[in-house]
């Protein structure tokens, strides 16, 4: 009995142990299996739940704005939606293709039959139809798709087909350009991604863009809906940093309009203008036509109407796509700062400023020219083929001489020539916040000979960029200082706090401040008397210099004149060049006097204050009085003290209404015409033609008409003026008394042409 | 009188019963007191009313708080999809006033305000020698700038 126990308590134990083997065995497998899956594969693990349970929507960041200089926004962005259509949904449905064509056709205001061919590939399920759709447009596609219509199936039975099965809309953005055409070439645009592509918009693309968010949430397995009460995370957008630019608005709507005029009147290839603060470097304004100029919110159409017209005239198709492409590369093209062009008269400033201020030149030292002058076996001529006589260097300046910047300009020599060259930043890019800065083309130094120096002594034979030139005008009318040019001011956070602030760079002193005095008088002097006189504006001490340079190997000029105003203490820098106007094509006949309309612009705006001469107030306007409802012959009395001329029309005897009406500006003896009856008030006269008659034929040929002059601001003096422009079109029929602006100018002692 | 046997057992937690034995009175027959078994029922009833009454409040809390929890989660789940309808909402309005700003700006434009100015108004534009400059040295006078001896 007792051994039975034993041997019973044996195997119990034995059985026991198993047990526990069994289970501890099992265990280890399961804490193995534990490990394994919590830290071997734990983490790749968790990302394969992560990407099945997780849904990341990332959240685009609002693109920054870019505002003038005076806050006006320029471009801003938005959140539009892009359209899309599922075709293969249109199998077997041939009614509701038609029938979404037909609506988003007329929604999108786009060709029916060119849609339909679109949405006719059953193959795809995502159709782009397009993109950047406003909200009111998608509020009529969703009205659309919320319709149906009704279709038998397989039974028989009706069964409605809703049209959001076939239309699908999603997130886009927009880029709003305020003014479309304003300063084209330096905004730049976005591309359909909204990074930028050109101008300011790639080169601070990083700040403009901003950091995109996310949306982190749970989703369920079937229809994968979000289940953001589960899960969600938000990393928020960091919205984009706007840029407050230098550019004014007012200035460069100025020199736009002016840029416009020039490019129609002239015929040319391509004109340009830069505006500069003459201390900071700062850019008011720059523009171009014949290229940089395009619609922002449409980069990819051909803005300008005369390339447009040529290209259509193009038959060969695929001749026409090259030129189109080119002709889109050409007008994002900011010519400004990226092309170059020879300078010609222009570049005497500097060989000039050089000259001083190595004391290689006193301002009483005279030479005589004769028309030309030989230079190591070559003949170099002046344009006045005469010869300009005895002259110092401010004569010589004001009548662009070639022979006298040649002869002296060899005292510089090679290494000296060169490091003014250099000083003055020919020879390197300006650094301007800018895409795509263009270099000049200059000699080798190293291989450098005297012609060399004779030829870039006046201008010609090398080439450089319109930004570098306007930054050197500026050093020799600020004291002598380079500065390094820029168009962005600040940058503003999303909460419009200042992040950044420009601040001006000196490069360099280049000239002291008494050679750059010297240099401002003459140049002063250049626009008073000499070459430039067509740039003179009333009231305003404009000094400047004349340019003509010839597009060597062709038969092509370029026309171009710098400035900076008021001469005394310079504000604001300009240049203007012309690639190959038609007619006439010197600096100062025709740069010059459009130049003068944009500073005259430029200078009124920015409040600065005008002097004027005696003469200039002599012939100032005066101020009409309000002679309606006086009796005739007081209110010709009244009018003829004040020194005017007055014409009655009509046989009233009260004057019911006059013209110029009271309280306007009219030249002194201006005429006035009083009106004593309303049918009188229906006569009209024709406009005459007043181009090539001096101040005093034009003056006349207006008051025996009963019409009044009003000079344009450019010179109210020189009997060589002759008119060029008027405000009114020959043979229009405008009312007595009206006042017509009329522009004149000297072509006369302007030539400066570097032959 | 209460007689207290020091043998019997003393149960922990259950109240002592008191044994008072009445004298006998003659001829009187001894009678058995019943135990009372109701009793021990009794306490087993209540105690098992109360562990009733004890659970099904637990359930009902748990049923309420479950409920709350649910209604809760409805709720936030109407809330985040009135959140995104109004987020949504937002971003419109923010598109159409983006849209309507730069329709506005373009219309003031500096050369529609000039032509506006001129052809619909009969403006004329300012000339620069009718604008008076004046010297201003902070004070209450102001001096003419062709009068303070300038050029």
């Amino acid at each position: 009995m007792a051994a039975l126990k034993t041997s019973r308590q044996k195997l119990m134990q034995r059985a026991k142990f198993v047990r526990i083997m069994i289970c501890a065995v099992g265990l280890t497998a399961c804490l193995i299996a534990l490990v394994y899956v919590q830290l071997v594969k734990g983490s790749e693990y968790r990302e394969k739940a992560a990407q099945n349970q997780l849904r990341d929507t990332v959240v685009s960041a609002e693109r920054g704005m870019i505002y003038d200089a005076n806050g006006m926004p320029l471009a801003e962005s938005s959140n539009v939606k892009k359209v899309y259509v599922d075709g293969a949904a249109f199998r077997g449905q041939e009614e509701a293709r038609e029938a979404v064509a037909s609506t988003l056709a007329k929604v999108l205001e786009m060709d029916e039959k060119e849609l339909m061919n679109k949405i006719s590939n059953t193959d795809s399920r995502y159709i782009l139809i397009k993109r950047r759709v406003e909200n009111a447009q998608i509020q009529k596609i969703l009205d659309f798709t919320g319709t149906y219509y009704e279709r038998p199936d397989a039974n028989g039975r009706l069964r409605k087909i809703y049209y959001s099965e076939f239309i699908g809309t999603e997130p886009d953005v927009k880029r709003y350009y305020s003014k479309p055409y304003l300063a084209s070439g330096i905004l730049g645009f976005t591309g359909d991604d909204g990074d930028g592509q050109e101008g300011l918009e790639v080169k601070y693309d990083s700040v403009l863009a901003g950091v995109p968010g996310r949306i982190i949430t749970a989703k369920t397995g079937t229809y994968a809906a979000n289940m953001p009460i589960e899960y969600k995370n938000v990393y928020d957008p960091q919205q984009g940093n706007s840029l407050v630019l230098t550019i004014d608005e007012y200035i460069q709507s100025y020199l736009e309009n002016a840029l416009q005029s020039a490019y129609e009147d002239t015929q040319c290839d391509s004109v340009l203008s830069i505006v500069m603060d003459v201390k900071t470097g700062a850019v008011l304004g720059m523009g171009s036509r014949g290229a940089g100029y395009y619609d922002l919110s449409d980069p990819y159409k051909i803005a300008d109407e005369r390339i447009s017209l040529a290209l259509d005239e193009i038959e060969d198709e695929e001749e026409q796509r090259q030129a189109r492409r080119a002709a889109r590369i050409r007008q994002w093209r900011n010519i400004c700062i990226s092309d170059s062009y020879e300078p010609g008269s222009v570049f005497k400033v500097f060989t000039g400023s050089a000259l001083l201020e190595e004391g290689l030149v006193t301002m009483d030292e005279t030479y005589t020219c004769v028309g030309s002058v030989q230079i190591a076996g070559s003949l170099y001529n002046c344009h006045r083929h005469s010869g300009h006589g005895t002259q110092d260097i401010t004569h010589a300046l004001m009548n662009s001489c070639n022979p006298f910047f040649i002869t002296r300009g060899l005292r510089l020599g090679i290494s000296g020539f060169n490091k003014y060259v250099e000083a003055f930043g020919f020879l390197e890019r300006t650094g301007i916040d800018l895409p795509g800065e263009g270099n000049s083309v200059y000699f080798d130094t190293s291989k450098m000979i005297q012609a060399n120096v004779a030829s870039a002594a006046f201008g010609q034979s090398f080439q450089v960029t319109p930004i570098q030139m306007i930054t050197a005008i500026s050093c020799v009318a600020n004291g002598g200082k380079l500065m390094k040019p820029y168009v962005v001011a600040r940058q503003l956070d999303a909460d419009g706090n200042v992040i950044a602030e420009t601040q001006p760079t000196v490069k360099r002193q280049v000239i002291s401040a008494e050679t750059s005095r010297k240099m401002r008088d003459m140049m002063e002097a250049v626009v008073r008397e000499g070459t430039g006189k067509n740039a003179y504006v009333t009231g305003y001490r404009v000094a400047g210099k004349t340019g003509t340079s010839e597009n060597l190997g062709t038969s092509k000029y370029w026309a171009s004149f710098a400035c900076f105003a008021p001469a005394n203490d310079p504000q604001v820098a300009m240049i203007l060049v012309i690639d190959n106007p038609q007619g006439a094509h010197g600096g100062g006949a025709v740069a010059a006097p459009i130049a003068s309309g944009i500073l005259e612009n430029v200078l009124q705006y920015l409040n600065v204050e005008p002097q004027y001469t005696q003469q200039e107030l002599e012939k100032m306007e005066v101020v009409t009085k309000n002679v309606v409802g006086m009796p005739v012959g007081e209110a010709r009395q009244t009018l003829q003290a004040d020194g005017f001329t007055v014409k009655v029309k009509g046989d009233g005897e009260e004057v019911i209404s006059q013209i110029p009406s009271g309280g306007q500006s009219v030249p002194q003896k201006g005429a006035i015409i009083l009106y004593t009856s309303e049918e009188a008030k229906a006569d009209m006269q024709e406009m005459p033609d007043l181009t090539g008659l001096t101040m005093n034929e034009a003056t006349n040929a207006l008051l025996s008409l009963g019409l009044n002059i009003k000079i344009a601001g450019n010179s109210l003096m020189g009997s060589e003026l002759k008119a060029y422009s008027q405000s009114v079109e020959p043979g229009e029929q405008i009312p007595f008394g009206t006042t017509v602006t009329v522009h004149f100018k000297s072509y006369y002692g302007v030539t400066d042409g570097a032959e | 009188m209460a007689v207290q046997s020091s043998n019997a057992a003393v149960r922990m937690g259950a109240p002592q019963r008191e044994t008072t034995v009445r004298p006998r009175r003659q001829n009187e027959k001894p009678h058995l007191v019943p135990r009372h078994h109701r009793t021990k029922r009794t306490r087993n009833a209540a105690a098992s009313a109360i562990r009733v009454t004890r659970i099904a409040l637990i359930c009902i809390t748990a049923f309420v708080m479950l409920s709350l929890l649910i209604y809760q989660r409805a709720q936030l789940a109407m809330l985040d999809v009135e959140s995104v309808r109004v987020q949504e909402q937002l971003t419109k309005s923010k598109s159409e006033t983006v849209r309507l700003e730069s329709i506005f700006n373009s219309k003031v434009s500096v050369e529609n305000v000039e032509e506006y100015a001129k052809n619909k108004l009969g403006m004329v534009k300012r000339s620069s020698y009718q604008v008076r400059f004046f010297l201003n040295d902070n004070s209450d006078q102001v001096v003419l700038a062709d009068k303070a001896g300038k050029p």
